[in-house]
């Protein structure tokens, strides 16, 4: 038989794209036809690899500050967006509003229990000013994959501190913990002695990070504990970025070799590239 | 300070151009586009959103400013071949395969490279899928373009960026 017709069910699996009757017919069919096993293996290689390997360019700190200093200027030669018709039935008076922003923000809340909701649109859209703020928030702080997974894994690290439950094994011998997590995880993930480095390895614990099963590898250095999540393949877009502190826990992220590695700490962002520097590099 | 969105939209704008200075230009414009349409932004993703406007651009901005530089043609695989099987054992255990080196690749110039020969249809839907990872009805709303074309595009990409590695593997690895 030929499975022609499944190369596209191959690329559908991959992409999460199938539902659950059709996943399973599929992983049926993956027992029964060696061609789109094979295949299946090897889309999933490449796209291990691709998204390893794909360059993923952020924008130059230049061009970023450029587009911000251009928004404000943006927002005043614009006119105020989505000026709502003044034809509905409710606003069939036609007096026009002619109020400035500045006296429209006075004015909303002494009309609010008479004005119809067509002309507290019309109000509304008389403070461009602040609806141009709005959009560059929106546009600044949106929260996204990558946002989300920093706020994972720092909650992850507190809880683990805050229960007692930092450990599942504990040693500082990369190969007793390596092993360990054979059978654990869908990855062995890499682990380096760094104590020639003032970094302690004193043990790891399988971790559930963002909906994943995650290698949690914990180092000491001085009073900080260290915590480095290892991940399969990346769920959530991830660019490598510098270090980032939240909660007042810096936190960076990488990949390498079809791994993300994110790394959280009490530590000066400082240090804590340097630990990423040790973890990545050929050391 | 954290510009998630600017990082992807910028990426973006840098696949699609294959080009920095381009790629800074197009988001310059796109920026001040976005700001300027955001009436017109209906909910939903903002990056779905803010990726469409990129895209947009770019399109016109290349149809404006060709600068001579000769577009790659896009050459045809052939995806109608079965690709040929090899051996059942997992990728992980063959050294010398391709997506292993891939996998292993020091060489991100060489890679860039097979996905800036992709023709423009298929370059966009991957780097949505496995860098921004968009579901297929996002890319579709980013692209213009019914599911069903986003899906075919996307296994005939990846398929060209298999056969092309594997010959760049080839070409360049010719002791190997």
């Amino acid at each position: 038989m030929s499975c022609a017709d499944n190369c596209l069910l191959v690329d559908l699996a991959l992409d999460d794209e199938l539902d659950a009757v059709g996943l399973a017919e599929f992983e049926r069919h993956l027992k029964e036809c060696p061609d789109c096993a094979v295949a299946y293996a090897r889309q999933k290689a490449l796209r291990g690899a691709l998204r390893a390997q794909m360059p993923r360019h952020r924008a130059p700190s230049a061009l970023v500050q450029r587009i911000r200093a251009a928004l404000p200027e943006t927002a005043e030669v614009l006119p105020a967006p989505a000026e709502p018709p003044v034809a509905e039935p409710q606003a069939a008076e036609p007096r026009p509003i002619e109020l400035r922003p500045a006296q429209s923000w006075h004015a909303v809340p002494a009309w609010a229990a008479l004005v119809t909701g067509a002309r507290l649109k019309m109000a509304i859209s008389a403070l461009g000013g602040a609806l141009a703020a709005a959009v560059a928030t929106v546009w600044l702080m949106h929260v996204t994959p990558e946002e989300r997974m920093t706020h994972a894994v720092v909650e992850s690290h507190v809880r683990a501190l805050m229960s007692g439950r930092l450990l599942d094994v504990v040693s500082a011998d990369p190969k007793t913990i390596r092993p360990w997590f054979t059978g654990r995880l869908d990855v062995s993930p890499p682990v380096k002695d760094l104590s020639a480095h003032g970094f302690e390895l004193i043990g790891a614990r399988l971790d559930y990070v963002d909906n994943r099963r995650a290698a949690a590898l914990v180092y000491r250095h001085n009073e900080h504990v260290i915590t480095l999540y290892i991940f399969s393949t990346p769920s959530a877009p991830t660019y490598d970025s510098d270090a980032v502190v939240r909660q007042g826990y810096a936190v960076c992220h990488w990949s390498r070799h079809g791994l993300t590695d994110w790394v959280v700490s009490d530590m000066d962002p400082d240090q804590l590239e340097q630990f990423e520097d040790l973890i990545t590099g050929s050391v | 300070m954290v510009l998630p969105h600017l990082d992807a939209a910028y990426n973006f704008a840098r696949y699609l151009t294959r080009n920095p200075d381009d790629a800074a230009d197009v988001m310059q414009e796109a920026s001040i586009r976005a700001f300027r349409f955001f009436g017109g932004f209906k909910g939903g993703s903002v990056r779905t959103w803010l990726l469409t406007i990129v895209r947009n651009t770019a399109y016109t901005w290349m149809a404006n400013h060709r600068r001579g530089t000769v577009v790659t043609p896009v050459e045809d695989y052939g995806i109608e071949r079965p690709l040929e099987p090899f051996a059942a054992v997992p990728w992980e255990r063959l050294p010398d395969d391709p997506e292993t080196r891939l996998l292993l690749a020091e060489d991100r110039a060489a890679l860039m490279d097979v996905i800036d020969r992709l023709a423009p249809e298929f370059r966009e839907v991957l780097v949505l899928r496995e860098i921004e990872e968009l579901s297929y009805r996002e890319i579709a709303e980013v692209t213009s373009v019914p599911v069903g074309t986003v899906m075919s595009r996307l296994a005939r990409a990846r398929r060209q960026v298999q056969e092309n590695w594997r010959r760049h593997v080839a070409l360049e690895g010719g002791g190997r």
